[in-house]
């Protein structure tokens, strides 16, 4: 490509430099001090903050976010990976079509989805007096019905990223496995999966990184009872409490730059990202 | 007359018989795989359902009945906050897939390892948390407020927008662009067309498909965001997450915004399906000839 | 060519949202206030008097009014807070005086306020009286589930204790808290008969002892209503004004009084709370604002407006239009009748009013009520 081009990335780094990076260190210092909101009249810096880090309930959030986001994680991928693998395997003309319908969901606002499967949680809903049942399908304040919750919701980033990954594998190479005399179940593990690792690793980043730091699911399907560390950082930001707000969100930003670099080692250019 | 010798089995040949096991297997995850994209299309389902429900309550279904969809306009600020959200979602797309067309063709001109670092910065906006991407936005925004006053509402909300949406469409153009033939442009220049005639002409028709990719996914992001609108969004402009935000869970949340969320499934799904249609008619007429 | 073609397309393209934002400020109000909380045929009245724009943003909490107006990050021309943030607002400087020669509307004599809004009105600190216009008050109570055998008779002989102490009622009596800290708080020290403001340590230790003991489970906000309206939870802690707002639509969609599955039981101490007009310092439009205020101090208005909205109109001649009702209207009727009951025009009323508490103490709160929610 032409040289002359690169003027127009130029204007981006700038963008991104300013939007993306700038916030970084206004949060970190925010993270250093007490002050009201944004006004940094009768600031002063102090440690108080870090005191927080010690409290129950943030060190449960963290842990139940990152529980959570590995349970999420995990069950998308084992059902994200078979429906991506059945989909490349099949023999329908237009698997794009496919794709889509995968897709078409996260079409529709989020927390109308949210609202609608918590209603179906709850024990008396639509469907329940239709088919006049009695019993108790009532899950919603726990904790499967949030990670039920975050699965549907985040398995098809997983679907996608595992699809386009099997697309790009060689055909001739499953065949060769073929011809070497390995079976079905072999050529699998020994060929197809390490190949679509790259994929596999994409997948679980774009699903864990939303299940760890999304704030509308666990509140809703979780009564308000359970607290992940998104619900907490957004508490904080309401009850103008900037400083609080900063500190975790620089911990987060932490495990998503940890992220980024997993992502930038599997994957040089984000290929799979998509 | 020649004897018809009979089929030795794979089990005679020391193989092991999988064909029983390879029909169930088969069966199984043709059932499973309906029954997850079902458990993902739940959701949808209900909201259907309850987008006919005479009743506004969530428990009883009443009787059938279309008037929600009748009524969707009429509630003033269910209708202002649709008209904002597809307002600011087909100006952040549009905008979104021209800049980041021409962003994409800048970061491809340059070296391998200056492209990755570049590359490596433009996933930050992707990967970060929604609640902190909304937050450091709406502070950058605030240290603006001094200058422009009212910089909160139709334009911060837009810059938000594209702030989230360029690195899809840059994801999409890239491997697009590393596919075409890097003697395309040098061909043209040779034949004494100007750089930017060339770009439009030569290297634009090859990569439409990932211009058409990412400006489908940016269109995805933005219409549905809801958390980073939240933060950067100011007066009065709310779209319409943030009215669903604001009055999910009180009488206001009429089912009217339902009625919305089915059509725009059902548009989405009948485009999808015409589109692949018209494709497939396209290609059908190029081979009759 | 191209490049230049391309460009001012781009410019075009987002300089319109910034014309747009700045064009329309001529005839446009901003209002922030609650969800449901205003009559929107009522709105729609006055915009086609007015020949305006009114835009009703939503907000859900006082705090985050508070934190809206703070970071001035939109220049509302009203506010609709709660008491104690009035005050709180005000010792901010956030607020500009209410001129009370625009508001024609405004006569003491012949409009007055009711008597219980004017108990709480005078609990507020003298300074404010300037700078709000009341526009619905009330109280909280126990919305509890008719369904649940026993759970009224628990509810009028323990009160609070009924609510807090999950022996004393029916079993798998499911319950939900408010989730707003400073709220759950409140509730506590009512129980306990004492100060709902008084937020010393050892409060905050005995208010988490016995929050983890009621052992709540649901903490939400307008769902609450919403879940017992539909049996899936038996009891809350709400304002009187949202289970009335529950009550108007059933009432609207047929159902008999009677037969309303849910009802609401108001303790002797309980929190009572005024919301009120302010008009914040940064304003834009500050004689529309005036008109607005006004709008809504003619009596007819506020009658339409409590129509939609449960919580008690200020205005006492509003407040005899409802209740004298004489006719054959069957929701009119169901509606003098509501308000009698629950809005009695007494000058014993018995409320607390919240007082405005500090950011660092409202972070103590903040954090103890997700100890509790987490169980440490």
């Amino acid at each position: 490509m032409n040289k002359g081009f690169k003027i127009f990335a130029k204007p981006y780094i700038v963008w991104l430099a300013l939007l993306a990076i700038l916030p970084m260190f206004v949060m970190l210092i925010l993270a250093f001090m007490y002050s009201e909101g944004l006004s940094f009249e009768e600031a002063y810096f102090t440690f108080f903050q870090f005191q927080m880090l010690g409290e129950y309930s943030i060190l449960t959030a963290f842990f139940n976010s990152f529980l959570y986001a590995t349970i999420t994680t995990v069950i998308s991928l084992v059902l994200g990976y078979f429906v991506a693998y059945n989909v490349h395997k099949s023999k329908f003309k237009n698997k794009f079509l496919i794709l889509t319908i995968l897709i078409l969901p996260m079409w529709s606002n989020l927390l109308l989805r949210i609202e609608a499967l918590g209603n179906l949680m709850e024990p008396n809903n639509i469907i329940t007096q239709w088919l006049n049942i009695n019993g108790d399908l009532s899950i919603k304040g726990t904790m499967p019905a949030v990670i039920i919750g975050l699965v549907l919701t985040y398995m098809p980033f997983m679907i996608l990223s595992v699809y386009t990954a099997l697309e790009k594998i060689d055909y001739s190479l499953e065949e060769a496995a073929l011809d070497l005399g390995l079976t079905p179940m072999q050529k699998f593990w020994k060929v197809i999966f390490p190949l679509s690792l790259k994929g596999v690793a994409t997948g679980s980043i774009l699903v864990f990184l939303p299940s760890m730091s999304g704030f509308a699911i666990p509140e809703f399907l979780g009564s308000g009872n359970i607290l992940l560390i998104g619900n907490v950082i957004e508490a904080a930001f309401r009850n103008m409490d900037y400083n609080l707000g900063s500190l975790l969100s620089v911990i987060l930003l932490f495990v998503i730059l940890g992220a980024l670099i997993i992502v930038s080692k599997v994957d040089k250019e984000g290929e799979t990202l998509l | 007359m020649t004897k018809t010798y009979p089929r030795a089995t794979l089990k005679e040949y020391g193989y092991k018989d999988y064909s029983v096991l390879k029909k169930i297997y088969k069966v199984f995850s043709i059932v499973a795989v309906i029954l997850i994209v079902i458990g993902l299309y739940l959701s949808i389902i209900m909201l259907a359902i309850q987008s006919v429900n005479s009743s506004s309550s969530v428990t009883s279904f009443n009787s059938f009945t279309l008037k929600w969809y009748a009524e969707m306009f009429s509630v003033r600020s269910l209708k202002t906050a649709i008209q904002n959200t597809i307002v600011t979602s087909i100006i952040a797309t549009i905008l979104a897939t021209m800049l980041g067309t021409l962003i994409a063709v800048g970061i491809y001109s340059f070296e391998k390892k200056k492209r990755q670092a570049i590359m490596l910065f433009n996933n930050i906006p992707l990967l970060n948390a929604d609640i902190v991407t909304g937050i450091s936005l709406m502070l950058v925004f605030s240290m603006l407020l001094p200058i422009f006053p009212y910089i909160f509402g139709p334009t911060t909300l837009i810059m938000a927008h594209l702030f989230f949406t360029l690195p899809y469409v840059i994801l999409s153009v890239i491997p697009k662009l590393k596919e075409t033939d890097p003697n395309l442009m040098d061909a043209a220049l040779d034949l004494g067309v100007r750089p930017f005639k060339a770009l439009r002409k030569v290297i634009v028709p090859a990569i439409t498909a990932g211009i058409f990719s990412g400006m489908l996914l940016a269109f995805t992001m933005s219409i549905d965001d809801f958390v980073i609108s939240y933060y950067t969004t100011g007066n009065g402009f709310d779209n319409l997450s943030i009215w669903i935000y604001g009055s999910m869970g009180r009488k206001s949340l009429t089912p009217s915004v339902y009625a919305f969320s089915t059509i725009l499934t059902l548009v989405t799904m009948l485009t999808m399906v015409g589109y692949q249609w018209f494709q497939r008619k396209g290609r059908k007429v190029h081979v009759k000839r | 060519m191209l490049n230049a073609k391309r460009f001012l397309l781009l410019l075009i393209l987002l300089l319109i949202p910034l014309v747009l934002s700045g064009c329309g400020q001529k005839n446009q109000l901003l209002i922030l206030n609650w969800g449901e909380y205003i009559n929107e045929d009522a709105v729609a009245l006055f915009e086609d008097m007015y020949d305006v724009q009114v835009t009703v943003s939503i907000a859900d909490s006082n705090e985050l009014f508070y934190s809206k107006l703070k970071s001035g990050t939109t220049a509302y021309d009203l506010i609709l807070p709660s008491d104690y943030m009035i005050e709180k607002m005000y010792l901010k400087g956030l607020l500009q005086e209410i001129d009370y020669t625009k508001l024609s509307n405004y006569d003491p004599l012949n409009n007055g306020y009711l008597q219980g809004l004017t108990s709480i009105m005078d609990s507020m600190m003298p300074e404010t009286q300037n700078y709000y216009v009341p526009y619905f008050w009330g109280t909280f109570g126990l919305m509890y589930n008719k369904k649940v055998d026993g759970l009224k008779e628990a509810l009028e002989t323990y009160q609070w204790d009924a609510y807090f102490n999950p022996s004393l009622r029916p079993n798998s009596t499911r319950t939900g808290m408010y989730d707003t800290p400073q709220y759950a708080f409140a509730t506590v020290m009512l129980y306990q008969n004492l100060d709902p403001n008084d937020t010393s340590e050892e409060n905050i230790e005995l208010a988490s002892q016995i929050l983890k003991d009621a052992n709540f489970s649901v903490w939400a906000d307008d769902q609450l209503k919403k879940s017992i309206a539909a049996n899936n939870l038996d009891l809350a802690f709400v304002w009187t004004g949202d289970f009335l707002d529950m009550l108007y639509v059933d009432l609207g969609d047929g159902i008999a009084y009677e037969e309303v599955n849910y009802d609401i039981f108001v303790p002797d101490r309980t929190v009572a709370f005024v919301d009120a007009f302010v008009i914040p310092h940064n304003a834009r439009h500050v004689d529309l604002a005036h008109e607005f205020i006004n709008f809504f101090l003619d009596p007819e208005i506020a009658y339409m407006n409590a129509s939609v909205v449960g919580y008690a109109t200020p205005l006492q001649s509003s407040y005899d239009m409802i209740v004298n009702y004489v006719g054959d209207d069957q929701w009119l009727n169901d509606w003098a009748r509501a308000y009698l009951e629950y809005y009695e025009d007494t000058p014993d009323f018995q409320g607390n009013p919240l007082q405005s508490l500090d950011q660092a103490v409202v972070s103590q709160l903040t954090l103890m009520v997700n100890n509790v929610k987490t169980g440490g």
